[in-house]
């Protein structure tokens, strides 16, 4: 579980607090997304999460052990691990290979283990052709896709991740969905994502909405999208409720539940509604 | 004025075993004026091609040219904002950094803070409240357009982007649609590379397609985006309204035509091509 009890949170010099009274609790198992418009704390909210940063004031705890507490760093950041939005932030070796070597090699696990590990996440993130390549060296899109396969590699029992799939294909996102929801239900992490894709948010089992510092919902996606303040937060429903809203307004019978293309598109071949008076 | 590459092929640690081709046998051509997106699967050779427009990369093969040719060739002819290019500020002030450029050209100072108010505002950030804070203090949104104002500011006549709403949230890649808008108005080449194909629906009219460092497709986007076993197939998801209609046509339903005439009209939220708010006033120049 982690823990965050009336945090605030106040860069350097600045009148003006990065966050406040933030009290939030992610328990093991959950998929949660962090949303929100551009510079409202989303990323510093991840980052007290691993305690890269720690609180100005209140208690961050990763499974009981204070951020603020130094001699828990190393702990907490072997548990919670943290993607972050830029790859090139994150990248350090001369080879594929050996950036997914790296993190493992620091947690001092021993080499047969670490090769094992390799090998795996090579197959998962279908990064055999990039092995011997150069990570900096590589498009956008990969380099994300290796940062992210050298994280997991480490297991931590929370991943943190920072729009984790802003230089992704549709393809790499799934590839990236669906490895984070294995983890999910085999229970071997717990997730906590930053998105802006409505549509991401839309496969959480959580939605937190942080805006100017604060927590101003917290709630099911489905819940989040029938809110009327929605844009206000800088946010939009899915693209798809966006065509299903269209489509209402024309007539057709599209129920406001209809989430996702597969939704609308059965909405409007089932058998009740066709768009009757198009 | 047009970027023209003929027959382009560039190849990464040539003569080495990781030798790898990232573009091959690339013809294309984009006039100043239009909107042009590139889309295309991760590690396609979208990045490398605005490379070879900007004429920052070589190509090993074929030619790439500014047409009519012109003192300086692309580098000077081409403005490039690349990935995150919020991670290269480096003055202390916004004014300074979208100044920088303008600066280096050797433009008069008039002519800088012209172009500097100019671009700001193109960016939707206001001079009054953003020219004197540091670009370090800007949100994620204002920094990216923060430095496509710098990239503006050079006043070139092509504007090439790359990933420009990777990490921006829904309303702050509207700005940057509009940005976009208002510049191919004025009569500039926008190239955008990006993955998000709801953003390219709302600013490009032509879309290229690349695949494995070749062009698979370049027409305009609206078709692109109906051929559904074009874009199945490199793993590219169309902008909803098309996905949906794309599926009504594949199940041959009886509904699909009058669908896709409801959704035929541009996307209510973006209305990019609206005169309004700091975009209105195309500038003079």
């Amino acid at each position: 579980m982690i823990r965050l009890s009336s945090v605030g949170l106040t860069y350097g010099s600045s009148a003006k607090p990065a966050l406040s009274g933030i009290d939030l609790t992610i328990e093991a198992g959950e998929s949660v997304a962090i949303v929100g418009p551009s510079g409202s704390g989303k990323t510093s909210l991840l980052r007290l999460m691993n305690g890269l940063i720690v609180p100005t004031s209140g208690e961050v705890a990763v499974d009981g052990l204070s951020t603020s507490d130094e001699t828990n760093v190393w702990e907490v950041r072997r548990r919670v691990g943290l993607i972050f939005q830029n790859p090139d932030n994150q990248l350090v070796s001369t080879t594929v290979e050996r950036e997914l070597a790296f993190g493992m090699e620091n947690l001092g696990l021993p080499p047969e283990e670490i090769g094992r590990r390799v090998e795996e996440a090579i197959e998962r993130f279908r990064l055999e052709r990039l092995r011997d390549r150069a990570p900096h060296r590589l498009s956008g899109g990969e380099k994300q896709r290796v940062s992210i396969a050298a994280v997991l590699a480490m297991r931590p029992a929370y991943l943190l991740l920072d729009e984790p799939t802003s230089l992704l294909d549709a393809a790499g996102r799934h590839d990236l969905w669906s490895t984070l929801e294995e983890l999910r239900s085999d229970s071997e992490a717990t997730t906590v994502h930053v998105t802006q894709f409505p549509d991401e948010i839309g496969m959480s089992s959580r939605a937190v909405v942080v805006h100017g510092g604060r927590v101003v919902f917290d709630g099911t996606p489905a819940g989040l999208f029938e809110r009327e303040d929605l844009e206000a937060w800088g946010l939009r429903r899915p693209p798809a409720m966006e065509v299903a809203a269209r489509l209402r307004d024309a007539g057709f019978e599209v129920p406001e539940a209809a989430a996702t293309i597969e939704g609308v598109v059965d909405a409007l071949t089932g058998s009740d509604a066709a768009g009757v008076e198009a | 004025m047009r970027i023209l590459l003929e027959n382009v092929g560039v190849s990464y640690d040539r003569g080495l075993p990781s030798a790898t081709a990232a573009l091959d046998g690339v013809s294309l051509s984009v006039e100043a004026g239009e909107c042009v997106a590139v889309i295309g699967p991760t590690g396609s050779g979208k990045t490398t091609l605005l490379e070879v427009m900007s004429g920052l990369a070589r190509p090993s093969s074929g030619r790439a040219t500014l047409e009519p040719e012109e003192k300086g060739g692309l580098r000077s002819a081409v403005g490039l904002a690349y990935q995150f290019p919020e991670s290269q500020f480096f003055e202390e002030t916004v004014f300074a950094d979208v100044a920088f450029g303008p600066r280096k050209q050797g433009v008069s100072g008039e002519e800088v803070e012209a172009r500097v108010e100019r671009a700001l505002s193109r960016a939707g950030l206001e001079v009054d409240g953003y020219a004197d804070r540091s670009p370090l203090s800007l949100s994620a949104g204002e920094k990216r357009r923060a430095a496509i104002a710098g990239i503006i500011a050079l006043s070139r006549p092509f504007l090439l982007l790359d990933e420009p709403t990777a990490g921006l949230d829904p309303s702050s890649a509207d700005t940057v649609a509009r940005l976009v808008a208002a510049e191919v108005r004025e009569g500039h080449g926008v190239i955008v590379v990006t993955h998000d194909l709801e953003f390219v629906d709302s600013v490009a009219g032509r879309t290229v397609v690349l695949s494995g460092g070749g062009v698979r497709a370049d027409g305009d986007t609206a078709s692109i985006m109906a051929d559904q076993e074009l874009l199945g197939r490199l793993g590219l998801e169309p902008p909803a309204r098309y996905a949906v209609v794309n599926r009504l046509r594949e199940m041959r339903h009886p509904s699909a035509e009058r669908v896709a005439e409801v959704l035929a009209s541009e996307r209510p939220a973006v209305q990019v091509h609206e005169r309004r708010g700091p975009l209105a006033d195309p500038g003079g120049r």
